[in-house]
């Protein structure tokens, strides 16, 4: 039984390699897990006890796709309290509401610079992570 | 009726002659009656004057003898002197009866006798011996004679008064049966007359009330006659305004025709009523439609079917009329007549060959209508036909530009973070040479990026819809050009004019002129004194906006690619930009129902032009 803090859905392991990089200047560090797709992401969840406390999701991904991860994960109450963020290059208004429609709490889209890729990622931990530490 | 008066009159003739006939013969024994009573009446008459001159002499004599004076003896001188005349008379009237004729000699005898005794008496007298006279008159000679003339007389008298009144016996009887004959006459007669009369009365009363009823009927008449008049008036007006002529054609091949007729033909009307020969008719006829009405006249007369015909006739004037002839036959006097009208139809025919006319014109407009309609149709197949491969066009577009957004953009970001990453973190193990590149790489990443960045944003217009409000354009180009004017870090001075309000996608809107704006900056950033001018012109359906500047401008020749997707002018080489920004403003101001074009030279600077409907 893991204990992952942060579930990144994602498929392209130098976004994951960026993403970890960004994540290993917090302290603490929190605990990281990267899936390659929405039914490895939906299996584990299905595993766990302890839902992560931040689900970082692409939406362009093989298999099950991250808005069909979104559909879902808000159909089911226990992960009903699990905040989502959609990550994706994808600045298409379409995908944007559709996202905000299946119950993202956010949608950020990747920034291509290391530097804000990077800031981005940080306060997005910072936001949704530092906010479930108080529960 | 008649016969009655007449054998009325002829009873009653024939009975005045039968009772003239008695008439006249008793009239005539009446007369003669009386003639016979007057006789009569007049020898009883002359039998007294003889008796009394007898008298009268035997008086004279007597008073002479007495007084011996002459005086006394006038009387009987008068009667001496008139006796004889008188007693002639006598004899005259009273020969023819035999009773009188008997007893006349006797009477002639005794006046003489007696005359003779006065005589002597007298005689004496004179001589002086008027005793011996009076001896005589004593003797009672004288006295006896008298007396013997006075009864003869008086027989004489007896018997004619007898004679007299058996006379006015028959007169009287005579006169009662005239009167009976007379009365009778007269009563028939009457009665005949009264019957006479009764008829006549009643022939005249008749009369009377068939001269009352030919009155009337003549009156009638009279009436009727200017019945007919004034019908006939109508019947003319009404044909005038119809524009119909009547005629009527005998079998000889004569016509009457009315007024209109002889109008509609141009004939004189003051030939119309009497009979004129068909010829005139025939002549009139357009040669090409003789023969038409001729077999249909003559099919009519001998068929006795009516008849329509529509022909032309030739008018004196050498104008043409359109006819519609109608007739049929009809039996007057034993014979037959053709009666027919014939209606002037040339207006009509003129609006119908008018109508042809219009037709045909509006039968080769519907041919090329239709012609127009096909070609349009065709264009219509091949506009759907190109707009079908355009939407697949477009399709392929999106889906590329999807792909581009994600597959291209991750290797991207790749090259861009982990080069960011090298940069940051392995600065110092790079000599200044590996740095220089390592900055090209990510320029020329950035500018990749910008340039999908820009792909992206053109092809998200094309799928966007427009949402049209009240834009207040003033304050919208005042923020864009201070925003401008800061990031492009421009000395250029920008004069915007009055822009008003428009009808536009507030979003959308505002990247027309942000691109316009910073598109002018960066051109006339070279100038000494760049000038940028903003403004609008308002037209009766849109209103123009321009933004001017007097840069670098460009070769009108390329005026038409300007807004094609990654067009850069050779002017713009050298200059940030990745030409695509005039083809978002182009996109943009289509979508809006607008137009948008440039105009420009080389060197002097260039003016865009964008429009936008006045109304939503």
């Amino acid at each position: 039984m893991l204990n992952v803090d942060i579930l990144h859905v994602e498929d392209d392991p130098y976004c994951v390699e960026l993403v970890q990089r960004a994540l290993r200047k917090l302290t603490p560090p929190p605990a990281y897990l990267a899936v390659r797709d929405g039914e490895e992401a939906l299996a584990f969840l299905a595993g766990q006890v302890r839902p992560p406390r931040l689900l970082l999701l692409d939406l362009k991904l093989p298999k099950v796709s991250g808005l069909q991860v979104l559909e879902a994960l808000r159909g089911n109450q226990e992960a009903d309290m699990l905040p989502i963020v959609v990550f994706t290059s994808s600045q298409e208004l379409q995908d944007v509401e559709q996202s905000y429609q299946l119950g993202a709490n956010s949608y950020v889209v990747k920034p291509v610079t290391y530097k804000e890729f990077s800031e981005a990622v940080q306060h997005m931990v910072n936001y949704w992570v530092g906010i479930n530490y108080l529960h | 009726m008649r016969k009655r008066v007449y054998l009325s009159f002829l009873l009653a003739a024939l009975l005045l002659g039968i009772t003239s006939y008695f008439y006249s013969r008793s009239t005539t024994r009446y007369i003669q009656t009386v003639l016979r009573v007057q006789q009569s009446q007049r020898v009883v008459n002359q039998l007294e004057l003889v008796l009394s001159l007898a008298k009268d002499a035997e008086t004279g004599e007597r008073g002479y003898v007495i007084t011996r004076q002459e005086q006394f003896l006038e009387p009987y001188v008068a009667a001496q002197q008139n006796v004889q005349r008188e007693l002639a008379r006598l004899t005259a009237l009273a020969r023819p009866k035999p009773f009188h004729a008997a007893r006349l000699p006797q009477l002639q005898r005794l006046v003489r006798a007696e005359e003779a005794f006065l005589d002597e008496t007298i005689r004496l007298t004179r001589q002086g011996q008027s005793g011996a006279a009076a001896q005589l008159i004593i003797g009672g000679e004288g006295k006896r004679m008298l007396d013997a003339i006075r009864r003869l007389i008086a027989q004489m008298q007896a018997h004619e008064r007898q004679e007299l009144a058996r006379l006015l016996g028959q007169v009287k009887a005579e006169a009662q049966f005239n009167n009976a004959v007379n009365l009778v006459g007269v009563v028939v007669l009457v009665m005949l007359f009264t019957l006479a009369a009764y008829t006549i009365n009643q022939d005249i009363n008749r009369q009377q009330q068939l001269r009352r009823e030919l009155t009337n009927k003549n009156d009638a008449l009279a009436q009727l006659s200017a019945g007919q008049r004034t019908l006939l008036d109508q019947l003319y007006e009404a044909q005038s305004i119809a524009k119909v002529g009547s005629f009527d054609l005998d079998a000889n091949g004569l016509f009457i025709g009315t007024p209109q007729l002889y109008q509609i033909y141009g004939w004189d009307l003051a030939l119309s009523g009497q009979r004129a020969p068909i010829k005139l008719l025939l002549e009139a006829l357009h040669p090409e439609d003789r023969d038409l009405v001729m077999n249909a006249v003559q099919t009519s007369f001998r068929e006795q079917l009516p008849y329509e015909t529509q022909h032309r006739i030739n008018l004196p004037d050498g104008t043409q009329r359109y006819l519609l002839g109608r007739g049929k036959t009809v039996q007057h006097d034993g014979l037959t007549h053709l009666q027919g009208t014939v209606m002037d139809i040339t207006d009509r025919i003129q609006y119908e060959q008018q109508l042809q006319q219009l037709n045909r014109n509006l039968q080769v407009t519907n041919d090329e209508l239709s012609t127009a309609l096909e070609e349009l149709s065709a264009a219509s197949r091949q506009i759907k036909q190109y707009s079908a491969e355009l939407e697949q066009k477009n399709q392929d577009l999106e889906a590329f530009s999807y792909s581009v957004s994600h597959d291209l953009k991750t290797p991207l970001r790749s090259v861009l973070s982990f080069g960011g990453i090298l940069e940051e973190e392995y600065a110092l193990a790079l000599d200044e040479e590996g740095r220089r590149l390592l900055d090209i790489v990510l320029k020329s990443a950035h500018t990749m990026h910008e340039l999908i960045e820009a792909l992206l944003q053109f092809s998200r217009l094309g799928r966007t819809a427009v949402h049209k409000e009240p834009v207040d354009m003033d304050q919208l180009v005042r923020v864009l050009v201070t925003q401008v004017a800061e990031s492009q870090a421009g000395q250029a001075g920008i004069e915007v004019g009055a822009l008003g309000q428009a009808w536009a996608d507030r979003p959308l809107i505002r990247q027309v002129w942000f691109n316009l704006l910073s598109n002018a900056v960066k051109f006339s950033a070279s100038q000494l004194a760049p000038r940028i001018t903003v403004g609008c012109r308002r037209q009766e359906q849109e209103t123009i906006y321009f933004v001017a500047d007097n840069g670098l401008g460009f070769n009108p020749r390329y005026a038409g690619e300007l807004f094609g997707v990654f067009k850069r002018l050779p002017s713009a080489e050298g200059l940030p930009g990745t030409g695509v920004g005039l083809a978002i403003c182009h996109r943009i101001v289509a979508n809006h129902g607008g137009r948008i074009w440039a105009e420009g030279q080389e060197g002097h600077g260039a003016t865009f032009y964008f429009t936008l409907p006045l109304h939503p």
